[in-house]
């Protein structure tokens, strides 16, 4: 018999000894891994996790075997950074990578990334790998959630073929982990050069080149569009967009339509953390004081900024018409309404006075009469014989267009305040129990998805703690609720859900 | 009985990789596709350091359980094979030690073991023979080496790297050990 006959024998032999146990395993693996998740976590406890850090010891010793082969040849081709590659999504991280496309470093940009990049080690892996860690890493810690499900990826290359296949490659890699974990996944990708200006922002705001490149581009997006719109004179600037989430940019970078040559964009920003069209809807009726059943022609949502905050902007008409109301997208709170009438009519009725003008736009605006009015401004335009008055009472500004006639042509009414900036409803941030009320919402989406029990009157041991990170407030919110434990960080000053994550414990 | 095919090539590689990562992101199929794929490997290289089938199948199980756990910390370097054996490896070894000895295996014990766990083959007296003989007739080294490569379809300069030994000595004895099975099979009683 010949040494190939004796390995296939030996081989069958092996083969069939070889008794099925995938139960017994499986079985047992489900029920140390609820005793080891949070040992993963957050920091190992010394005597569950030796053998977890034994074998930690024993990889990096067969990654140094390995990397160890390649000896002195080639040392900087190995250790000069070729790339650098940013992931941003809430955690930010940059990782360099060598010509040979291994990985060099890893850093955390903020402390959302200390938490996915806990436990990992890159060194000396290809990028390919280490993107499949990070991704499955924010996947399992809830940062990529069905509530914020993009991912910006930027790839910085001297060399731009090169940075355009990495960049190809890893929208590949992670759309294939998108796919294989049925996650409803937006991806973002962009390769970049350097860039003076992009570099100081990035370091002015400390944030990535890559994040600081996107937020410019919708502000030209923005300020085009509200052009477009020959609407408002707001300005906007980069501080404005600068603490918002990958998914919140690419929310407003797809509402914008921004479709640039430098950033590919895959999937749909997830808007799960709003309040929803049908939500809003009713809201901007509520504030308009229009019955749904006094609707008429189609009605529209879409997405949009304003006052330091993402808002739906709904418009619709009823007979006399047609209303355009935004409001705060995470609250539903209110921030501007404009109506004007569909067809405007010929000045019939006897000519007011400006006095009488002036009481009929205070009316208008739903004022009473004694309601305190300032920076009145009044303009006449002889041509069309109308008023278009503007002031401001209490938190809101007014600009009313009405015929001398008294006829109103259009309201329009608009918070003066910003959301980031303390002048929304409760200051620069938003109330303990709006933080609750977004993560119960939040919470029913995700139990829903797995089929979770939920609901308020299950969860026990909540608790909610405020905590300051890289200069923003943050609500933590967890409770338990049917045999999972729950947990959200929330934004306090935009109320976006940054992290929300429920695991069997 | 499953067809086995040896994990090293780029297909296979990429297949174990994304089982382990889809562990790590605590999809438990990865653990199904992992196991159906290496079983026989990670068996037979337990059962040739422990030589006993109840302690093989004890460890077997604690490497899957150890392999999905810390499935997080899992760094590719397209070696999986390597780190699946290597935890297959430092598991047996301690059992070996919590065991102090072992005993050798007749062929009733492999038939009963067959018996015990329902396994069927097409001829259980070479299944036997070969059995009896790897782990009985081989030393230690021998043993690995030959399992290594003939079951876990390691190269054999990825076993001296697994086994941390010469490349040289990972050779001559796997001919030793091929040798020892074809003298003893020649002359074997069946």
């Amino acid at each position: 018999m010949n040494k190939k006959n004796i390995e296939e024998k030996v081989k069958t032999a092996v083969e069939n000894s070889t008794p099925d146990m995938i139960s017994e395993i499986k079985a047992d693996a489900m029920s140390k891994e609820q005793s080891a998740a949070p040992i993963m976590a957050s920091k190992p406890s010394r005597k569950k996790n030796w053998l977890v850090r034994r074998l930690a010891i024993g990889f990096m010793c067969i990654a140094v075997l390995i990397c160890g082969g390649i000896g002195i040849y080639g040392y900087n081709a190995n250790h000069a950074v070729a790339s650098e590659i940013s992931f941003d999504v809430n955690p930010s991280m940059t990782m360099t990578v060598n010509k040979k496309e291994r990985v060099l470093s890893v850093t955390a940009n903020n402390a959302d990334a200390e938490r996915v990049l806990e436990g990992l080690d890159f060194s000396g892996s290809t990028y390919e790998v280490a993107v499949n860690a990070i991704i499955g890493s924010m996947l399992r810690t809830g940062y990529l959630s069905e509530l914020s499900n993009s991912v910006l990826v930027s790839v910085k290359d001297g060399n731009a073929a090169r940075s355009k296949d990495i960049e190809t490659k890893l929208f590949e890699e992670i759309e294939r982990i998108f796919t294989i974990e049925k996650f409803d996944g937006a991806i973002l990708t962009q390769s970049l050069t350097d860039n003076s200006e992009l570099s100081k922002l990035a370091e002015e705001y400390g944030i990535t080149m890559g994040k600081a490149n996107l937020i410019n581009h919708i502000l030209v997006a923005l300020e085009n569009s509200k052009v477009a719109e020959g609407g408002t004179t707001e300005t906007y600037t980069f501080r404005d967009l600068v603490g918002f989430t990958i998914n919140e940019l690419n929310v407003l970078a797809q509402s914008l339509n921004i479709g640039t040559d430098d950033i590919s964009s895959s999937g749909t920003a997830s808007k799960e953390g709003y309040i929803g069209d049908a939500a809003a809807l009713e809201k901007a009726l509520g504030y308009a004081g229009v019955d749904q059943s006094a609707l008429t022609g189609r009605t529209e949502t879409e997405m949009d900024y304003e006052h330091g905050a993402i808002v739906y902007e709904v418009s619709f008409r009823d007979g006399t018409y047609e209303y355009e109301c935004d409001l705060n997208a995470l609250t539903g709170e209110f921030v501007k309404l404009k109506k004007e009438v569909i067809n405007k009519p010929q000045i019939t009725g006897e000519i007011k006075t400006e006095a009488e003008i002036s009481e009929l736009s205070k009316a208008a605006a739903g004022l009473d009469a004694q309601a305190e009015i300032k920076n009145s401004e009044t303009e006449y335009d002889r041509e069309d014989r109308e008023y278009e008055i503007k002031f401001v009472s209490g938190d809101f500004k007014y600009e009313i267009e009405i015929l001398e006639d008294g006829t109103i042509i259009s309201v329009e009414k608009e918070m003066t305040g910003s959301f980031q900036q303390g002048g929304g409803q409760h200051g620069n941030r938003i109330t303990e129990a709006e933080a609750k009320s977004i993560v119960m919402g939040a919470a029913a989406v995700k139990a829903e998805r797995y089929g979770i029990e939920f609901n308020e009157s299950l969860i026990t041991e909540y608790e909610c703690e405020t905590e300051r990170e890289n200069g923003v407030w943050i609500y933590e919110i967890e409770f338990k609720c049917s045999g999972f434990e729950f947990e959200y960080l929330i934004n306090a000053s935009n109320g976006a859900v940054i992290k929300g994550e429920a695991e069997k414990g | 009985m499953f067809s086995f095919s040896v994990p090293t090539d780029k297909d296979s590689i990429r297949y174990l990789d994304g089982c382990i990562f889809s562990m790590a992101r605590g999809d438990s199929s990865g653990l199904d596709g992992l196991y159906e794929k290496t079983k026989s490997a990670v068996f037979g290289f337990i059962l040739s350091i422990v030589k006993n089938f109840h302690d093989a199948e004890d460890v077997m199980q604690d490497c899957y359980v150890t392999i999905y756990i810390n499935s997080p910390q899992y760094i590719s370097e397209n070696k999986p094979m390597a780190w699946i054996l290597t935890v297959a490896r430092n598991l047996s070894l301690k059992k070996l030690k919590e065991k102090q000895r072992t005993e050798l295996i007749g062929d009733e014990d492999i038939e009963k073991y067959y018996r015990e766990r329902s396994l069927s083959s097409g001829n259980i007296a070479e299944d036997r023979f070969f059995l009896s003989e790897i782990i009985n007739g081989l030393s230690d080294e021998e043993r690995e080496i030959l399992i290594l490569h003939a079951v876990a379809g390691l190269r054999h300069r990825e076993t001296a790297k697994l086994l941390d030994l010469p490349l040289a000595t990972v050779l001559s004895k796997y001919n030793r050990a091929i040798k020892k099975l074809q003298k003893k099979y020649g002359s074997r009683e069946l």
